[in-house]
C-alpha cells in the first residue's frame, strides 16, 4: 500500500504526541508501587513466615493454623461477618426505598433530601458513634454492649453509602422507559420488577460492597457501642499492638481480605452489566 | 392514589430523617449543657465552648486533622489526575493491570491497608508520626481521585489535544487548555471525596501516626475518662461549618443550574 | 500553576512538620495521668516545652519504645523489670533527685516493698533505675448499696463469678489473672502450666456470665452514676471514683493482691538526659506531688504527701482506698516473658466469649 511521506509523517507526529504523557504517571507508579504493592507483600510475607534466631526467615503456615485452630478465634470472624451481613440487609431495605422515594419528588426537593442525607458524613464517625453512645445512656444503658446497638450504629454510620449509589443509579433510568411501560400496560409493581428493578442493580452491588467491608472490619462501634466487644478489627489490632505479633495479626487480616475478597466477587459476578460505579459523594 | 403514595413515601422519609438526625440534635443540645452530664439537663451554658478553646490537645487534634487532609487531598488530587491522563494514553493491558492494582486499597478493608503501611514503616524504621500519616493518606486518598478523574478523562475526545497541539500548542498547554476544562468537575469532585476520606478517617490514622501523630478520631479513640461534653462543642461547630459548607455549595449549583438553563 | 501551588504548600507544611517534632521533652505515660499544670509549671522554669505522649497500657509503651526516642517513660514495675532486662532504660542518677531521699522520702509500705524485691531471691532493685511516681494496690469497687462488706469478706475475688449484679473486672490480662490466680490460692507471678489453665478456665466461666464486661478506664465514666455494683479498680481509679460517687467503697481481698508502683525511667536514648533528671525532680518536690495526687487520685510516693492524704480531714471520705495496707499475701508483679506471653493469648480468648 502506498503510503505518502505525508501520512507517514502524521503518524509519527501522531505517536510523538502520545508520549510526553505517560511521563505524567510516573509520581502515582511509584506511589502504586512503594505505598499499595509493597504493603500488601509485607503483609503475606509476615503472614507466612517466621523469625527465627535474629535473621533468618523461615516458612510457616503456623499463624493460619493456630488461627483455625482457636475456636473463639474463627467464632469472632463468624460473628463480625454476620454481624456486617446484618447490616447490609437492614441498610439494603431501608436504603432502597429511600432512594426510590427521593427519585420521585421534585429535582430541588430531591437534591435537598440527598443532601440532608450524605451530610452527616461530614461529621466524624467516632463523633456519630458516640452520639449514639450518649442516646443509649438516656433511655436505656443496658441496651449497650447487645447485638442490637451494634447493629443500629452500624446501619446508622453506613446508610448513607448505601442510599448514594442507589439513588444515583435510580436517578440516571431514562423517565421514558416508565412511560413506555405503562403504555404497554405495566402495572406499577411490574415496571418496578421489570425495569425499575434490573436496571438499578448495579447500584445495590454498589452499596453492599461499600457496607460490606467496613462493617466487617470496624473497630469504632463494637467499641462504643458494644462495650469494648472485641470483633475481627479489635482482635487484629490487639494482636499487633498488645502482642506485637505482627505474624498473627497479618494472617488474621488475610484470611478477612480473602474472605470478603470473595464475597464480593460473587456480588460482582450478579451484576450483568460489569460497570459497576464507585461514586459515593458526589 | 398519587396523593396517598406522595404521603406515604413522604412519611417514610421523615422517619428516615429524623433517625438520620435524632443523634446530631442530641449532641447539638447537650453541647451547651450545664454539667458535665450527657443524659440529664442541668441548664444552659457556654461553658464547654471555652474548654474547648483551652484545651491543647483537642485544638491540636483539629488542626492538624485540617492540615493532613488538605494536604493530602492536594497531593492526591495533583498525583491522581496526571495518572489518569496517563493512563488514558496507555496501552489496553498496562492500563488494565494499573487500574486493577489501582482498586486494592479500595477494595480491601482499611485495616488490611493500615496493616500494610505500618509493616512497611516499621521495616523502613521510620519514626512514625505526621509525615508517616500523610503518606498513608495520600496512598489511600490517590486511588479514589482516579476512579473519580479517570472515566471522565476516557470519555474525552482524544482529537481536542491533538487539534490543540497542531494548533501550536506545547503538550502542557495542550493539556491545561484542551483537557483541565473539561475535567474540571471531576477533579473538583475528586477533591471532595478526598479530603472526606481524609478528614474522617481513623482505622489508617490510627496505625501510623506512631505515638506522636494525632487527629480527631485518635484523640477520641484514646481518650480515658469517657467522652467529656467539650466534643458535643466541637461537633456542634463542625456542624454549623459543614451546613455552611453544604448550604454554599448547594446555593453555587442552583445558580450554575439556573444558568444552564437560561443558555 | 497547580504544581506551584502545591509545592509551596507542601514545603512550608513539611518545614513545620520538621520543627514541631524537634525541641521539647518528650514524657511517655498513661493517658491524663499528670496534671498539665505541673507541666506549664516546668516549662516555664526550664523554658523547655513539654510534648506529653499518652500510652494505652505497659505493653503498647514498650512496643513503642523500640521505634522511637522519649525522655521519661513512666511505666509500671514489671514493664521497667523487662526494660532493664532488655537493656532499654539507664540508671538514674541519684544525686541530680536533690527532692528526694531514697531511704526516707516514701512511705512504709512503699519502702518495704521495693526492699522485699531487692531481697527476693530473684533480686531486683528498682530505685536503681526509676523514681517512684505513683503506687497502690487493686481491690473491689462496690455500691455499699447493693453490696454488703459481709459478702466481700466471704468471698473475696470471688464475688465477681457468685453474683448476678454488674461487674466489671479490668480489661488485662494481667489484673485478670491476678485475681484468678489469688483466688485460686496460687501466686499471681505463677508460671506452672496446670495453676494457669486452671485460673483461665476459672476466668472463662466468669465471662460466660451476662452480667460481666471487660472494661478499663471506661469506669471513670460509667461509675459516676453508679452503672455497675462490683469493679476491679486499680486503688488510685477507687479514690477518684469514691470522691465523686459517695455510694462507692473499696475493699481489698485479704486472700491478697497485687501492690504495684509505677516509675519513671530513662531510656537509653533519651536525647536529653539531664532534662530529664530535672523534670523527675521537679515532679518529685512536695508540691508537685501534691498537686500531682490532688489532680490525679494515685498514691503519692512521698511520704509526707502520703500521710497527709490519709490523715486529713478533707481526704477522710477517701481513706479506704488512698490507704494502702499490706498483707502478707499481696504480691508485686515479676516479668516472666513465657508466661507473659501464655497469658496474653489467653486473655484474647476469654473475652471474646
Amino acid at each position: 500500500m502506498f503510503q505518502g511521506p505525508l501520512s507517514i509523517a502524521k503518524r509519527e507526529k501522531r505517536k510523538i504526541k502520545a508520549k510526553p504523557y505517560t511521563f505524567l504517571g510516573i509520581p502515582y507508579y511509584v506511589l502504586l508501587t512503594s505505598l499499595i504493592v509493597i504493603p500488601l507483600i509485607l503483609i503475606i510475607f509476615y503472614s507466612i513466615t517466621i523469625q527465627e534466631q535474629g535473621l533468618y526467615y523461615k516458612f510457616t503456615l503456623d499463624y493460619f493454623t493456630q488461627f483455625f485452630s482457636e475456636q473463639e478465634f474463627v467464632r469472632v470472624m463468624a460473628d463480625s461477618i454476620i454481624l456486617a451481613i446484618i447490616t447490609t440487609l437492614i441498610c439494603l431495605i431501608i436504603g432502597y426505598p429511600l432512594a426510590y422515594y427521593i427519585t420521585k419528588r421534585r429535582p430541588i426537593t430531591q437534591a435537598i433530601l440527598i443532601l440532608l442525607i450524605t451530610a452527616p458524613m461530614w461529621i466524624n464517625m467516632l463523633i456519630r458513634t458516640v452520639a449514639w453512645k450518649q442516646i443509649f445512656d438516656m433511655i436505656n444503658p443496658s441496651l449497650l454492649g447487645s447485638d442490637f446497638a451494634i447493629i443500629l450504629g452500624m446501619v446508622y454510620v453506613f446508610l448513607p453509602f448505601m442510599v448514594l449509589p442507589i439513588y444515583t443509579v435510580l436517578s440516571k433510568i431514562d423517565p421514558l422507559l416508565y412511560e413506555a411501560s405503562a403504555d404497554l400496560g405495566g402495572s406499577n409493581m411490574k415496571t418496578f420488577r421489570k425495569v425499575t428493578l434490573p436496571l438499578s442493580i448495579s447500584g445495590v452491588l454498589s452499596g453492599i460492597t461499600m457496607v460490606l467491608l467496613p462493617a466487617a472490619t470496624t473497630m469504632v462501634i463494637p467499641r462504643y457501642l458494644g462495650q469494648n466487644r472485641v470483633l475481627i478489627g479489635t482482635l487484629i489490632e490487639r494482636k499487633f499492638y498488645d502482642s506485637g505479633n505482627w505474624g498473627y495479626g497479618a494472617a488474621i487480616a488475610i484470611v478477612l481480605s480473602l474472605i470478603i475478597m470473595i464475597m464480593v466477587f460473587f456480588t460482582k459476578k450478579l451484576d450483568r452489566n460489569k460497570e459497576i460505579e464507585h461514586d459515593e459523594k458526589t | 392514589m398519587k396523593k396517598r403514595n406522595n404521603f406515604l413515601s413522604g412519611v417514610f422519609i421523615s422517619l428516615c430523617l429524623l433517625f438520620v438526625y435524632a443523634p446530631i440534635f442530641s449532641l447539638v443540645l447537650f453541647s451547651f449543657n450545664a454539667n458535665r452530664s450527657l443524659t440529664t439537663w442541668g441548664g444552659f451554658s457556654f461553658s464547654w465552648y471555652g474548654e474547648l478553646f483551652k484545651s491543647r490537645e483537642i485544638m491540636s487534634a483539629v488542626l492538624w486533622t485540617f492540615i493532613i487532609a488538605v494536604l493530602a487531598t492536594i497531593i492526591s488530587v495533583i498525583i491522581g489526575t496526571f495518572a489518569a491522563i496517563a493512563l488514558a494514553k496507555n496501552k489496553r493491558l498496562f492500563k488494565n493491570i494499573v487500574l486493577n492494582l489501582n482498586n486494592i486499597p479500595i477494595v480491601n478493608p482499611e485495616i488490611v491497608t493500615a496493616i500494610g503501611l505500618l509493616l512497611l514503616f516499621q521495616s523502613l524504621r521510620l519514626q512514625g508520626g505526621y509525615g508517616t500519616m500523610l503518606l498513608a493518606h495520600i496512598a489511600f486518598c490517590t486511588p479514589y481521585v482516579i476512579i473519580t478523574v479517570y472515566p471522565k478523562v476516557k470519555s474525552l475526545d482524544p482529537s481536542l489535544i491533538e487539534a490543540a497541539q497542531d494548533l501550536g500548542a506545547t503538550p502542557m498547554r495542550a493539556l491545561y487548555y484542551a483537557v483541565f476544562p473539561q475535567i474540571k468537575v471531576a477533579i473538583f469532585a475528586a477533591a471532595a471525596i478526598a479530603f472526606t476520606m481524609s478528614f474522617d478517617d481513623f482505622v489508617i490514622s490510627y496505625f501510623t501516626a506512631g505515638s506522636t501523630g494525632t487527629n480527631i478520631s485518635i484523640y477520641l479513640y484514646t481518650l480515658k475518662r469517657g467522652i467529656p461534653p467539650t466534643i458535643n462543642a466541637l461537633s456542634t461547630i463542625m456542624i454549623i461549618v459543614v451546613s455552611i459548607a453544604v448550604g454554599f455549595n448547594f446555593i453555587l449549583t442552583r445558580k450554575q443550574y439556573k444558568k444552564e438553563i437560561q443558555e | 500553576m497547580k504544581k506551584i501551588l502545591g509545592f509551596i504548600v507542601l514545603s512550608v507544611s513539611l518545614i513545620t512538620l520538621a520543627a514541631c517534632n524537634t525541641n521539647s521533652l518528650k514524657v511517655f505515660s498513661y493517658g491524663d495521668y499528670i496534671d498539665p499544670q505541673i507541666l506549664r509549671d516546668f516549662e516555664r522554669e526550664f523554658g523547655m516545652p513539654v510534648k506529653l505522649i499518652p500510652f494505652d497500657s505497659n505493653e503498647r509503651a514498650l512496643t513503642k519504645m523500640k521505634l522511637e526516642k522519649f525522655d521519661v517513660v513512666i511505666p509500671s514495675d514489671y514493664a521497667i523489670e523487662q526494660l532493664i532486662k532488655e537493656d532499654m532504660i539507664q540508671p538514674i542518677d541519684w544525686t541530680k533527685i536533690t527532692n528526694l531521699n531514697k531511704e526516707t522520702s516514701f512511705p512504709l509500705e512503699l519502702k518495704s516493698l521495693l526492699n522485699d524485691l531487692k531481697e527476693d531471691e530473684n533480686p531486683l532493685d528498682l530505685l536503681e533505675y526509676m523514681v517512684p511516681y505513683f503506687w497502690g494496690n487493686m481491690g473491689i469497687v462496690y455500691n455499699t448499696e447493693k453490696v454488703s462488706l459481709a459478702d466481700l469478706e466471704q468471698y473475696e475475688w470471688d464475688i465477681f463469678n457468685q453474683t448476678n449484679l454488674p461487674a466489671v473486672i479490668y480489661d488485662s490480662s494481667r489484673d485478670g489473672f491476678m485475681m484468678a490466680l489469688k483466688h485460686l490460692g496460687y501466686s499471681m507471678n505463677s508460671n506452672v502450666t496446670t495453676e494457669l489453665t486452671e485460673a483461665e478456665a476459672y476466668l472463662t466461666t466468669i465471662a460466660k456470665k451476662n452480667n460481666v464486661v471487660f472494661l478499663t478506664d471506661e469506669i471513670l465514666d460509667d461509675m459516676l452514676t453508679t452503672k455497675y455494683d462490683l469493679v476491679q479498680a486499680y486503688s488510685g481509679d477507687a479514690v477518684y471514683l469514691m470522691d465523686k460517687n459517695d455510694k462507692l467503697n473499696f475493699y481489698v481481698p485479704e486472700v491478697g493482691t497485687n501492690v504495684w508502683v509505677d516509675g519513671m525511667v530513662i531510656p537509653k536514648n533519651a536525647e536529653k538526659v539531664d532534662l530529664a533528671h530535672e523534670f523527675i525532680n521537679f515532679i518529685s518536690s512536695y508540691e508537685m506531688a501534691l498537686a500531682n495526687t490532688e489532680y490525679v487520685f494515685y498514691q503519692s510516693p512521698r511520704k509526707d504527701v502520703y500521710e497527709y492524704m490519709i490523715t486529713s480531714d478533707d481526704y477522710a471520705h477517701l481513706r479506704e482506698a488512698y490507704q494502702v495496707k499490706r498483707n502478707l499475701n499481696d504480691e508485686i508483679f515479676r516479668y516472666v516473658p513465657e508466661v507473659k506471653k501464655i497469658v496474653d493469648d489467653a486473655w484474647l480468648k476469654i473475652i471474646t466469649n
